[in-house]
Order: structure tokens, then C-alpha cells, then sequence
């Protein structure tokens, strides 16, 4: 049975914090007169000297480079529209996805690149606050993804909150790591919460088991040795957490 | 005056009635909340951040908050049209006012931000209640706040200042007074007053609404920590 470590305190927003002078503060608190305030409702965290709030809910905030999956809702007139499950749009420029230095938008149909519905898989290139997210399928040379940019066929979509991630990954990897040790096939997360999974049903319906539980679980220690008995996994010495 | 003085329903005047709030009742809002004052019975619900439409309204440095009260035609004694009236759409305003204090609009430009309060059983305080319920629901959703924003209300009948007027003593007292505050920061975000005090009077009557308020306020810090703690609860149902 896990239970939650001491360093977890519960936070409500607007409480003010006992954080040392010195320390360094991350997401999530404020300074008001001279007091550190939460912002949030969720966990206050505390590593070596750096302090940060764990959301119980958050809002998915784009950064330039994330990886995101989104389904297109609209054509503009010079590219898509992408839903990202966040607080605003994405734009996918068509001149962007075409790759065609002589792309006139009057003469070419959209709709015969990406329809409608499809997935896409793409990076933020600009997270502008006061318009859509710019997102790009194109890939640097050694960018990992490269070959989930663009159109997403035959995946399993699985759609958790942003702020689940990191626990779905776990410390350096170790709980994804673990998932792949038992389920195989192609397995994507997207830092707005979607995961995509290309394989056998049986393995989706378990790993939707899976994320599911950590969901639930989000806030216990000791979750990857949890999911590592929940899978029959053993894990190797270094692996999970205390 | 004798110390024996009991209000319409039994209480003291400075005795609260009983309460009971809950985070996350509602699955499909982002974030929503519920409050039992006395007989009072009110849901909130938030939606957001999202798009704001039409375009033409939206505000360049910050979110706008929009915020909707309304009692449902059963919520009272005699039944209620459902259009919006008068006074609740100046509730609606007051209770935004209130709302806007607290939460950090400006992490979300041109978006908005809904708060939806339900009155399904009205009894008086219902602006103060919905307040206090609305905060809770907005921290609920994930929406960065500076605190939150509670409130209660206190009035004079007979005479006596009285905390947390119900709706007998509203319709029939001297005075009415409901505040709503930021606990933590010590912020007055909401004052009205209906009838008339005397500056000593209004002095007790603040302070006893303001007692009142931080009860309500600790009512609202266990309504979010159990959020949090049921969340370990479903893991138990999950495993059996």
C-alpha cells in the first residue's frame, strides 16, 4: 500500500507558505508582501532548495518546442486548425506541412492534404499569447519525434490531464520504462496529455488500465513499483522509486 | 437585554447555521462546488479558461471572468420566473466583482473564464453562500488564485445584531450587512448594506460577519483537502 510521503503537504490557494528566504521558488507560488502564496490547490514539493506547487488540476500552458498531438477542427484559409485540449488553438501553416516553395493557397485544396478529424502530431514553434499556438511538422535532424510529426494513422488515443505526465513517466523514465517492459508497440505521449498507442487491443486496454490508475494515483509515492506488481514486472535495482 | 435572547429558528445571535460545503460535485464542469448554509442549497460550476466569443469583446492583458447567479423557479416559497430578474443580475455583478479580486486574470489573456451559481433552495445569505461556493469551485478547476474569497452576512432585527441572517430575518429586520473577504490577505471584497446601523453598530456587525466568515472559510479549506484525500479513496475502490 502506497502512502503519501512527509515532504507532501496539501495546499490550498492563497495559503502562505514557510519557504526560506533563499530558497528558490518555481510554478505555481507567488510574492505578495514578502510572503511566498500559492496560486493552486495541489501539493507543495520541496527538492534540495527548490520549491514548486504539484497542480491537482492545471491548464496545459504550451512552451516553444513542446511535442503536441491534436485533432484538426478547421481549415483557415492558409492552413489548419488544431484542437490541443487546452485553453486555445493550435495553427498548422499549410506552407508548413506542403513543403512546397511555390504553394499558392488559391490553387491548392487543403482538404487532399489533411482532412478534418485527422491526429496530428506536431511542435510548438510560438506559444503567442494573444492569438493561436503556431505548431510546425517540421522535425529537426536529430529530433526523436520526427517521425510522429504529421499525420497519426491507426493509434489509440488515450487523453489524461497535462499535469499527470510527469507521474506517467516517472522519475528519469522509470515508470514508462516499466509499462514498455510488459506492453508492446508504439507508444507516444504528448506533453498536452494525449497518448497514443499502436499495437495489439488487449495491451491498449491494459495500458488504459494502467494510466488510469496512476490518474487515481497521482498524488502516492512508490507508484512504479505499484504498477511494476500490478504488471507482474520485476524491476531491476535502481528502478522505481522509494 | 437578557443573555437569553434566541432568533426565529432558536439560534444566538452570533450563532451560525450549519453548514456543509463539497468540491467536485458535478463530473462534466472543469471544476465545481457546493454549499448547505441552513437551509440554502447552491451549486457552482466553472468552465474555463476557454476562447472568448465574440472576438470583439475579448481584453488584451487578461481573461475576462464571466459570472452568472440564478435561482432555479422552485428555488423559493412561490415559484420564480427563470428569466433572469433585476436582482440577479446584479448579484451577478457583485458576486464578479467580488470574483475578480482573487483570481490571477492576467495568466490568460484574451480568454474567459465562466462561473455558473444554481440557487436550488433559497434561505436567505444566498450572494454570500454563492461566493464562498464559487471560490471553492474555481480552485477546483485549476484556476490560479491570490486566495480564496469568502463570505457572510450579518443584519440587525429587534434591535440585535445578528450573524448569518436567514430569510425570515431578511425580510423582516432593520438592517443587513453580507461582506466577503480574502482570509489570507486580509482584503474586504465585497461590503453592501440594506437599512441602517449606527457606526457602533455597524462595527459589531462587521466584526461578528467577519467571525462569521472565517468558520465558512475553514469549511472551505477541508471541502479542498478532500478532494485531494479521495483521490486515495478511489485508488482503494479501484484495487477491490
Amino acid at each position: 500500500m502506497t502512502k503519501k510521503t512527509e515532504e507532501h503537504i496539501i495546499i490550498i490557494p492563497g495559503i502562505k507558505l514557510n519557504i526560506p528566504k533563499k530558497a528558490k521558488i518555481r510554478e505555481n507560488i507567488i510574492k505578495i508582501n514578502r510572503n511566498y502564496i500559492s496560486t493552486l490547490l495541489g501539493l507543495l514539493h520541496q527538492v534540495n532548495n527548490e520549491y514548486t506547487i504539484i497542480p491537482y488540476k492545471d491548464i496545459y500552458k504550451p512552451k516553444p518546442g513542446d511535442y503536441v498531438v491534436g485533432i484538426v477542427v478547421n481549415y483557415a484559409p492558409n492552413g489548419w486548425i488544431i484542437e490541443l485540449g487546452t485553453y486555445t488553438k493550435g495553427f498548422l501553416p499549410a506552407q508548413d506541412y506542403i513543403r512546397d516553395k511555390k504553394f499558392n493557397p488559391k490553387e491548392v485544396e487543403l482538404s487532399e492534404y489533411i482532412k478534418v478529424g485527422d491526429i496530428i502530431g506536431a511542435r510548438v514553434v510560438e506559444a503567442n499569447r494573444y492569438s493561436y499556438f503556431l505548431l510546425s511538422t517540421r522535425g529537426e535532424a536529430k529530433d526523436k519525434m520526427s517521425k510522429y510529426l504529421g499525420v497519426l494513422k491507426n493509434y489509440y488515443v488515450i487523453k489524461v490531464s497535462s499535469t499527470k505526465l510527469p507521474r506517467i513517466i516517472g522519475k528519469k523514465g522509470s515508470m514508462i520504462k516499466t509499462i514498455k517492459k510488459k506492453i508492446d508497440g508504439d507508444l507516444v505521449i504528448a506533453q498536452n496529455g494525449v497518448i497514443l498507442y499502436k499495437g495489439d487491443y488487449n495491451n491498449y486496454l491494459l495500458l488504459k488500465r494502467i494510466i488510469n490508475f496512476i490518474v487515481f494515483k497521482t498524488f502516492a509515492a512508490g507508484l512504479t513499483n505499484a504498477v511494476a506488481s500490478m504488471l507482474g514486472v520485476e524491476l531491476e535495482e535502481g528502478e522505481g522509486d522509494e | 437585554m437578557s443573555e437569553e435572547f434566541r432568533r426565529v429558528d432558536g439560534r444566538k445571535p452570533d450563532e451560525m447555521r450549519s453548514y456543509k460545503i463539497k468540491a467536485h460535485v458535478l463530473k462534466n464542469a472543469d471544476g465545481s462546488a457546493e454549499i448547505r448554509l441552513g437551509k440554502n442549497w447552491i451549486v457552482a460550476a466553472v468552465y474555463g479558461p476557454k476562447e472568448h466569443f465574440p472576438k470583439f469583446e475579448v481584453l488584451h492583458d487578461r481573461a475576462i471572468l464571466n459570472c452568472r447567479y440564478h435561482m432555479t423557479p422552485y428555488s423559493t416559497s412561490e415559484r420564480k420566473s427563470p428569466k433572469p430578474s433585476r436582482r440577479e443580475i446584479e448579484l451577478s455583478k457583485v458576486i464578479r466583482s467580488a470574483l475578480e479580486q482573487a483570481v490571477i486574470l492576467e495568466e490568460y489573456p484574451e480568454m474567459s473564464i465562466d462561473v455558473f451559481i444554481e440557487v436550488l433552495q433559497a434561505d436567505g445569505s444566498t450572494r454570500v453562500a454563492s461566493i464562498t461556493a464559487a471560490a471553492v469551485a474555481l480552485a477546483d478547476a485549476g484556476i490560479p488564485m491570490k486566495d480564496l474569497v469568502v463570505g457572510c452576512s450579518a443584519g440587525k432585527i429587534n434591535g440585535r445584531i445578528i450573524v448569518d441572517v436567514g430569510e425570515y430575518e431578511d425580510k423582516e429586520g432593520e438592517a443587513d450587512l453580507p461582506i466577503a473577504i480574502m482570509p489570507n490577505l486580509r482584503r474586504v471584497v465585497l461590503l453592501q448594506m440594506d437599512g441602517k446601523l449606527t457606526h457602533e453598530e455597524f462595527k459589531k456587525a462587521f466584526d461578528m460577519a467577519l467571525k462569521g466568515a472565517y468558520k465558512l472559510y475553514e469549511e472551505q479549506i477541508n471541502a479542498l483537502k478532500s478532494v485531494i484525500k479521495n483521490m486515495e479513496v478511489l485508488e482503494g475502490e479501484d484495487r477491490e
